[in-house]
């Protein structure tokens, strides 16, 4: 009895060490399988990578349609773009997080909030393009990190088959301070995006207080208070339907998105002019830091900013090229987009330094 | 038999594993567990609280304190509760109602009931949230023909806690339509015939015989309903409207930016410690409930006719009414996405606007298909990694239930985290070269998004692989190796054939919640290898048009297509058996 015990016990060992063995293999083989399926995942785009006309571009001024152009237009011109849309939010997380190992050769499209971000955080590397002398003065980063390539302005708009101009609002303040405009507007509740991050910024700075909860009076926190409370919260991809269903006729928008929507929908749009000026914003491109493929990113911004592509950048998806060779051919459909809305005085150090702890604030202790 | 089983082997084993010491498959077996389980499950996420809550040399409650000052943030915590309780009452009744019709009471039509009440297996998360806004919503079709008939109608009536609770409920059905649905066709006939027989009345035997039964994995099937509930995101985000939000959408938001990653953190501290608590409870409630069926000689289940000729049409009425909301976005989501942006926009169906051509669109697109194919590489290598390490670790909790039992619970720990917030800490972590990776940096390499799929599914994974492994019938193990088979033996022919169809069932599942993954995969994924989710993303974010609409609901179709021919396949493997 005893002995066969014994005999059962060590069968008993062998068996779950065959087992186990098996098991083991089975994981390694697993494992091993991954591996040469990452492999072959990323085999041939590293084997074009080092044929170095490949970049990886991040942005966020890319939908489909424009990604699709940008493609075809470059590889005509000897590029192969890898292209990547990402919304204004989540891309500096996203480049600071992979600074380590960066996977990106450019980054375009930010504003310079974000690029000053990104900067401070050591994800990019200067240069100077060919073009960037075209640029007006003060609108590239004076030590050469980042350059422009289109100016867009913030501001509301609104439904111009409920609200005409002399009906519609005049600036941020009469939302609220107003009346009739109590739940006639529409405020993202996404504040990662660029454009309200941006519409904030335009309404906090008037109340600069340095004695204040990050730099804005009780006053200012109270007037976004009062924001949230008249406003409609929702979602971002139901605040231009909402407009053109007339539930809430105004909205904030940039005003590059502004023809495309109205073709799109077949709506017409009005563009608030406040008096005080809007948020301007210049969108710029950059080299990555730690590029394996710096020749090719510099050449690919020498061509991509220069006046003959933005003017076909503006032609195509009406956004108002920095560039000061490419502005006047931009289409005439744009013109409106300019006039009367100009610049803010806005001081972007103080919006840079304070932007996210606003964003946060009001997160926490605003939205409702 | 049984008796003795239980005196004895327990020793034996334990003897083995002490006096065997040179065991060395087994140690391997275990170091390479235990590597896995510190470098993924515990470091990552213990090195992010370090690094949030560490400021400066001291330890900071600075993250606290703005949230428990913050109305908004304890709102949403409160929310989270309440849906997460509700969810157990409502999902409940839901589910056993609809198990009880589809394979208990003779109800007609039982296998287009059973059709449509699983259809949320077929697309899950967002995916599900947007079909039944497509319907209730405040732009959805009942709601326009409701404003149409009665215009005093509230067009918003689907937004706040009612809406979400609806769509969770419905959503969380799935496990009980797989797993519940399994226990009762394991159910002894002739214990309910005896039953009868004594006179008992179907309400008693229902209660007495058939809800004990189910009980174990009731309790099981709670626990995950409690925890969806728990970390809602896509219901509340899209109808909670601004009365009801919850936590996990928050703590999306702050695990997003860098800048606020401490509020996510304590966020999920909160969601994590209630989860342990929850799990706790539900360990306590199952070691006091474990029925076993008494019968060896188990007789099919036959469908209990419903004597009561009211009641039978109560149920009726009510399983057909269930059919309904069901089947209705399934059948208008296939409909729209036939049909043109303004048909969407108006919520109107009419012959003429129907084409091929949003199909036609996206398949003329090049290279429209990649994101689908690396989805399906991704889920199906998570889903086949995860059961294989699974069942290693299951089979050394069935042998040695104690000694593991610390790596059980370390391996439950991506169910006490938000995923988003698992992501980030792999991100934190892994974005250097560190010495439990071989000095290789994880970020920006395709096998992150992998390693964190594989995470995310281990806790549903172990603990309905564990269900299935504690059902095995000792008698069975105990007779084969009587007979003289080998434990490795008695492993592959007796214990891994019985629970096979589980195998299958939890891999079909996990696939499919992975395939359309948003939060993860969009914090994670590699730009040359870009999955589904975000291609999703950006055919719906802030730049994209009216077309997006139209193209979510192709995308929405294929998916649906995608994930029932899982199911289906998995199905079939499992009858086959």
């Amino acid at each position: 009895m005893k002995f066969t015990t014994i005999k059962k016990l060590g069968l008993a060992v062998a068996a779950f060490g065959l087992t186990t063995v098996l098991g083991a293999c089975g994981n390694e083989a697993e494992a091993e399988n991954t591996q040469a399926s990452q492999n072959e995942i990323t085999a041939p785009e590293e084997t074009t990578a080092n044929d170095s006309r490949s970049l990886v571009i991040y942005s966020n001024a890319l939908n489909d349609a424009r990604s699709a152009w940008l493609e075809d237009i470059a590889r005509d011109a000897g590029f192969e773009l890898s292209l990547l849309a990402i919304g204004g939010g989540d891309l500096p997380n996203r480049l600071i997080t992979e600074r380590n190992n960066p996977i990106a050769d450019v980054v375009f499209g930010l504003n310079h909030v974000a690029f000053e971000t990104l900067k401070a955080n050591d994800v990019l590397s200067p240069f100077t393009p060919v073009w960037a002398d075209e640029i007006p003065n003060g609108w590239n980063d004076p030590e050469g990190y980042y350059h422009a390539l289109t100016q867009l302005a913030i501001t509301l708009v609104y439904n111009k088959a409920v609200l005409d101009e002399t009906t519609a609002p005049t600036d941020w303040t009469d939302l609220w301070e107003r009346e009739e405009f109590r739940g006639q507007y529409f405020i993202n509740n996404n504040l990662g995006g660029a454009t309200i991050r941006m519409a904030m910024a335009s309404i906090l700075v008037r109340y600069r207080d340095d004695n204040g909860i990050y730099g804005v009076s009780e006053e200012g926190w109270n007037a976004m208070r009062s924001f949230f409370e008249h406003g409609i919260v929702g979602s971002q991809d139901e605040f231009f339907q909402s407009l053109v269903d007339e539930v809430t006729p105004i909205v904030t928008l940039w005003t590059g998105g502004i023809i495309q929507r109205e073709e799109e929908f077949g709506v017409n749009v009005g563009i608030v002019t406040p008096e005080i000026g809007a948020p301007f914003i210049i969108e710029s491109i950059s080299i990555v830091n730690g590029t394996q493929n710096r020749e090719l990113a510099e050449e690919f911004i020498n061509w991509f900013g220069s006046a003959e592509i933005q003017t076909k950048w503006s032609q195509e998806f009406y956004q108002v090229p920095a560039n000061s060779i490419a502005r006047p051919n931009a289409p005439e459909a744009m013109e409106r987009l300019l006039d009367g809305v100009f610049p803010q005085d806005i001081d972007w150090e103080f919006v840079t330094e304070n932007i996210d702890n606003w964003m946060t604030k009001i997160e926490l202790d605003i939205m409702p | 038999m049984i008796l003795s089983k239980k005196l004895n082997p327990p020793k034996e084993k334990l003897q083995t594993f002490s006096v065997k010491k040179i065991n060395i498959p087994l140690i391997l077996t275990v170091s390479l567990l235990c590597w896995f389980i510190f470098t993924f499950l515990v470091y990552p996420n213990i090195n992010l609280l370090f690094e949030t809550f560490w400021v400066d040399g001291a330890f900071s409650t600075a993250a606290f304190t703005r949230l428990l000052s913050s109305e908004r943030a304890m709102r949403s915590l409160r929310n989270s509760f309440l849906l997460a309780f509700s969810m157990i009452v409502t999902t409940n009744i839901l589910g056993v109602f609809c198990v009880l019709v589809t394979d208990y009471f003779q109800v007609k039509g039982a296998k287009w009931l059973r059709l449509a009440y699983m259809s949320p297996l077929a697309y899950s998360g967002i995916a599900f949230v947007g079909a039944f806004n497509f319907i209730y919503g405040s732009n959805g079709i009942l709601t326009r023909l409701l404003v149409g008939a009665f215009p005093n109608f509230e067009p918003t009536w689907f937004t706040g806690f009612g809406g979400v609770l609806f769509i969770t409920t419905f959503a969380g059905t799935t496990n009980h339509m797989i797993f519940l649905r399994n226990a009762i066709k394991g159910l002894d006939f002739q214990t309910i015939e005896a039953a009868k027989s004594m006179g008992a009345t179907p309400w008693n035997i229902l209660r007495k015989v058939v809800l004990p039964v189910l009980k174990p994995n009731l309790t099981a099937i709670t626990v995950l309903v409690f925890l969806t509930g728990l970390s809602a995101t896509s219901a509340p985000m899209i109808v909670g409207g601004q009365d009801f939000q919850t936590i996990n959408p928050l703590i999306i938001t702050f695990a997003r930016n860098i800048n606020t990653r401490d509020l996510a953190a304590a966020l999920s501290l909160v969601l994590g410690l209630s989860t342990i608590i929850v799990l706790a409870i539900s360990k306590k409630i199952e070691a006091g409930t474990n029925y076993l069926s008494v019968s060896k000689v188990k007789m099919v289940l036959e469908k209990q006719t419903i004597g009561n000729p009211i009641a039978n049409i109560i149920i009726h009425i009510l399983a057909y009414l269930l059919f309904a909301i069901y089947a209705l976005p399934v059948i208008f989501i296939l409909l729209f996405s036939f049909s043109d942006a303004y048909s969407i926009s108006t919520g109107s169906l009419s012959w003429s606007r129907l084409s091929l051509d949003n199909y036609l669109m996206l398949f003329r697109q090049t290279g429209a298909f990649r994101p689908y194919l690396i989805s399906i590489i991704y889920s199906g290598l998570a889903a086949l990694i995860v059961v294989a390490i699974v069942l290693v670790v299951t089979r050394l909790l069935h042998r040695y239930k104690k000694r593991f039992i610390l790596m059980e619970y370390l391996m439950m720990i991506p169910w006490f985290l938000p995923a988003t917030l698992i992501a980030v800490a792999l991100m934190v972590t892994y974005d250097r070269p560190s010495i439990f990776i071989g000095n290789q940096v994880l970020i920006g390499t395709q096998s992150l998004l992998l390693i964190a799929y594989v995470i995310v599914l281990i806790p549903f994974t172990l603990r309905m692989l564990k269900a299935a492994f504690f059902t095995v019938d000792d008698a069975l193990e105990e007779a084969s190796k009587s007979m003289g088979a080998s434990n490795f033996r008695t492993f592959f022919k007796v214990v891994l054939p019985t629970i096979f169809p589980a195998i299958i069932a939890v891999s079909a599942l996990n696939f499919n919640s992975q395939i359309a993954d948003f939060d993860l995969t969009l914090m994670l994924f590699h730009p040359f290898t870009e999955p589904l989710g975000p291609v999703i993303m950006s055919a719906t974010g802030e730049a994209a048009g009216i077309e997006a609409r139209t193209m979510l609901l192709v995308y929405t179709v294929i998916l649906m297509v995608i994930s029932s021919i899982v199911l289906w396949l998995a199905n079939g493997r499992v009858q086959r058996r």
